[in-house]
């Protein structure tokens, strides 16, 4: 069976920059993995390749075996993504976003309208479902961004930092949501600098530093010692000692391997 | 017309939610959304803004051209006018509904196909451009049938010749916009069309004024000395077929401007394929550093300026003037005019001293009213612009000290170094520097005045800062802008009278001056 989500050798550069280098990472079925490291270690870079945004300058990615710049349809018919602007038209209000949403995927507009209502009691949104997006706060855009990506049901979902600007309430529910999916048998992508969150619902961790991946390792493991911010810090300051601690760890992959 | 979308390979329901979108969002678009208040859920109609810009340009020309030329040189200078603005138009004003970059983050990990969106985008542009068609079309088709030479015919000819270049021109302007895109949203080209529409106002002015102060009839000598290269220009034949009811030119021209249009969705199809894989705005975007704290400039502008306040509202200024290109093509065509003025006075021989007070010494002087009355609409596209994040921070820093801050800022780095040059070219052509150095004072202390006055009309409170009211933004902009527009023209007539009298002219320039801070001290 093809992971969920399967990144080899990936590589994008700006210019002279090197964004991310030859990263490789996979997210099975049935889980839900962090996406962390520090600002400009390169996350975003990696998500907008997978949502097949950014055509990368090396390297291959499968969205459940589909080539996004090949086989684009059908990987992005299963892909739900957020990115971290919120991918929304801000002239338009909630309620027309998501028809549009709706219409772009083709939902059956019956189970659509279902779904939206349901989605707009759980983010609660019925408030400002008819306001334009650009007189929104950033929380109340957030969930319209999220709203967004989970309305055609996606199975494999990828955020970039979707909490950022959320209430308490509203995590609790995104949270719920991203656990139901990986219980459902989907895959979660999830990119956070919030890291209790991630160290209590992601499954495994893929820690990145200047573009390259430091770590790959459950966060159980990565969280033994201390916690995940702890492990974090080390890591991305390659703090020798506890990162050499936190290689012991079985199925953990430690080092910054070209 | 289902099977039809099915047969072409664009998805039906993707395409028309498209379309929706793209409508709504264009006739929300910021300009037109603060002009009317636009809300979610409402489709009104703000294009009267663009519409009725084509509207006064049609009426104008023909206005000038009526009863003066043939048939034919009728045609074609209407349908020049047609390919002009409709090129201009889709690049300066409607460039988001060839290419935003935003359908990339929203549309571009969605299951749409390219011919889906590019024929989505491709028909939301031709929306607009049957809108410009139809206003461009109305004067002249009217107005055309009273020629001496034109038949029943012309009341069909014209238009279908009309249609043919607007979508022609449509079609060739979306394909060079795609063609580039991947580079980047097409900025040096709407430079470039934002040149064109300076120019085609500079020859409308010159057309206007040659019109009004002509008594020789010159414009209906302008078809015999037709240069050379004119003949190369595609509206001219279609000109001549309009007036002779020559049916084969008007079918060449549909079917070229067919040919166009398919080539043109072709581009923007493969625009869409490349940028939605090369995303533009991934592009690091390299800017010059804005003025800071600290710097050796900083502390001096605050001392000039009265301030910190108003220092930092003016390196705001400073800022979005730079790096806000929407704002400063619409700044400039704003100043087209009064630069028209100073160019075409001197290379039509009527840019003598006011002193002189005769017919050819009007225009030094109206170029520095024309320039004072766009102060108000200046500041009106400075305040209203949102698309630049440093424009939001001049809502936060409003009242007095900030209103004056901004207000030196656009006289600093636009209208000064005008008034300046403009006073550098009377000097040399007049070889009076005296006089010269004289009327670039006067041109200040005018500029001062109507700034002061705008600036306190404009901003009495911080428009940006609350939700714009259907009409009551465009209703108290267009007021002022009216208002203090008609003022600086009468301010220019007043200087027209002292103008032969150094001293008077020098008393005329005090006076302004002191107006200028008893508005500033009393509105304050």
């Amino acid at each position: 069976m093809n992971p969920a989500i399967e990144v080899r050798g990936l590589t994008h550069r700006y210019g002279d920059k090197t964004a991310v280098d030859a990263v490789d990472f996979a997210v099975p079925w049935g889980s839900i993995v962090g996406y962390l490291g520090p600002n400009g270690s390169g996350k975003t870079t990696t998500m907008k390749a997978i949502a097949g945004l950014l055509h990368p300058t090396e390297g291959q990615i499968r969205l459940d075996g589909h080539d996004p710049y090949v086989d684009g349809m059908r990987a992005r018919r299963i892909l739900g993504f957020v990115p971290d602007d919120g991918g929304l038209y801000e002239l338009l209000s909630p309620r027309e976003h998501l028809a549009l949403v709706s219409d772009l995927h083709e939902l059956d507009p019956r189970q659509a309208s279902t779904r939206q209502d349901e989605l707009v009691d759980a983010f609660e949104m019925g408030a400002f479902l008819d306001r334009r997006i650009d007189t929104l706060s950033k929380g109340q855009r957030q969930r319209v961004a999220l709203a967004c990506g989970l309305l055609h049901d996606p199975r494999i979902l990828v955020l970039d930092e979707p909490l950022t600007g959320l209430d308490v309430n509203a995590v609790r529910e995104v949270r719920h949501r991203l656990r139901a999916l990986a219980e459902a048998g989907g895959a979660v992508l999830y990119s956070s600098h919030i890291l209790d969150v991630v160290e209590r619902l992601c499954d495994r961790a893929v820690i990145l530093a200047e573009g390259r991946v430091v770590a790959d390792a459950p966060t159980a493991e990565l969280a033994r010692d201390k916690s995940l911010e702890a492990a974090f810090h080390a890591l991305t300051r390659m703090d020798e000692a506890m990162a050499n601690a936190l290689a012991e760890a079985p199925h953990t992959r430690i080092g910054r391997e070209k | 017309m289902e099977a039809l979308l099915r047969w072409l390979g664009v998805q039906p329901r993707p395409f028309r939610a498209l379309l929706r979108t793209f409508v709504a969002l264009d006739l929300r678009g910021q300009f037109y959304g603060l002009a009317t208040g636009a809300k979610a859920g409402e489709l009104v109609s703000p294009l009267y803004w663009v519409v009725g810009q084509m509207l006064t340009v049609s009426l104008l020309l023909t206005a000038l051209m009526q009863g003066r030329v043939e048939a034919w040189f009728y045609a074609f200078a209407s349908l020049s006018a047609t390919a002009v603005m409709v090129f201009s138009a889709v690049v300066v004003e409607f460039q988001e509904a060839a290419f935003d970059p935003k359908d990339i983050t929203v549309v571009g990990h969605r299951p749409v196909s390219s011919r889906t969106w590019s024929l989505a985008r491709g028909l939301n542009l031709s929306l607009y451009v049957a809108l410009i068609g139809v206003a461009m079309t109305l004067f002249p088709t009217g107005m055309g049938l009273g020629l001496r030479d034109t038949e029943v015919r012309w009341l069909w000819l014209f238009p279908w010749a009309n249609a043919v270049v607007a979508v022609g021109t449509a079609a060739l302007a979306l394909t060079v916009y795609a063609s580039g895109s991947v580079a980047g949203p097409g900025e040096n080209l709407k430079k470039v069309a934002a040149w064109v529409q300076i120019l085609a106002i500079m020859a409308l002015f010159y057309g206007g004024q040659l019109m009004l102060r002509d008594g020789s009839g010159g414009i209906g000598l302008v078809p015999l000395h037709l240069d050379p290269w004119v003949s190369y220009v595609p509206t001219l034949p279609l000109g001549h077929a309009v007036a002779d009811g020559a049916l084969r030119p008007l079918f060449l021209g549909t079917s070229v401007s067919t040919l166009l249009t398919v080539v043109a969705w072709a581009a923007l199809r493969r625009a869409w394929e490349r940028v939605s894989r090369v995303r533009s705005t991934d592009r690091e975007v390299r800017v010059s550093a804005p003025p800071r704290a600290g710097t050796l400039s900083r502390p001096l502008v605050a001392r000039l300026l009265g301030g910190r306040r108003p220092a930092a509202v003016h390196a705001l200024v400073r800022t979005v003037l730079a790096r806000d290109s929407e704002l400063r093509a619409r700044l400039v065509t704003v100043l087209a005019m009064p630069a028209a003025a100073a160019v075409l006075g001197p290379l039509t021989a009527q840019y003598a001293p006011p002193s002189q007070q005769s017919t050819t010494s009007v225009l030094p002087l109206a170029t520095v009213a024309l320039l004072a009355s766009t102060l108000p609409t200046a500041m009106h596209a400075l305040k209203a612009s949102r698309d630049h994040r440093a424009a939001w921070r001049l809502a936060e820093v409003w009242g007095p000290s900030g209103r004056s801050g901004a207000r030196t800022a656009l006289l600093s780095w636009l209208y000064w170094p005008f008034v300046l040059a403009h006073a550098g070219l009377c000097a040399w052509w007049w070889s009076a520097p005296v006089e010269a150095a004289l009327h670039g004072l006067v041109g200040l202390a005018l500029l001062d005045f109507v700034s002061r006055l705008a600036a306190h009309s404009l901003w009495v409170r911080p428009i940006l800062s609350v939700p714009p009211v259907r009409g009551g933004t465009l209703g108290g902009a267009l007021g002022v802008v009216a208002g203090v527009g008609a003022l600086a023209s009468v301010l220019g007539g007043l200087w027209f009278a002292v103008a032969p009298w150094p001293l008077a002219t020098a008393g005329f320039a005090a006076l302004l001056a002191v107006a200028g801070q008893f508005v500033d001290r009393e509105i304050r």
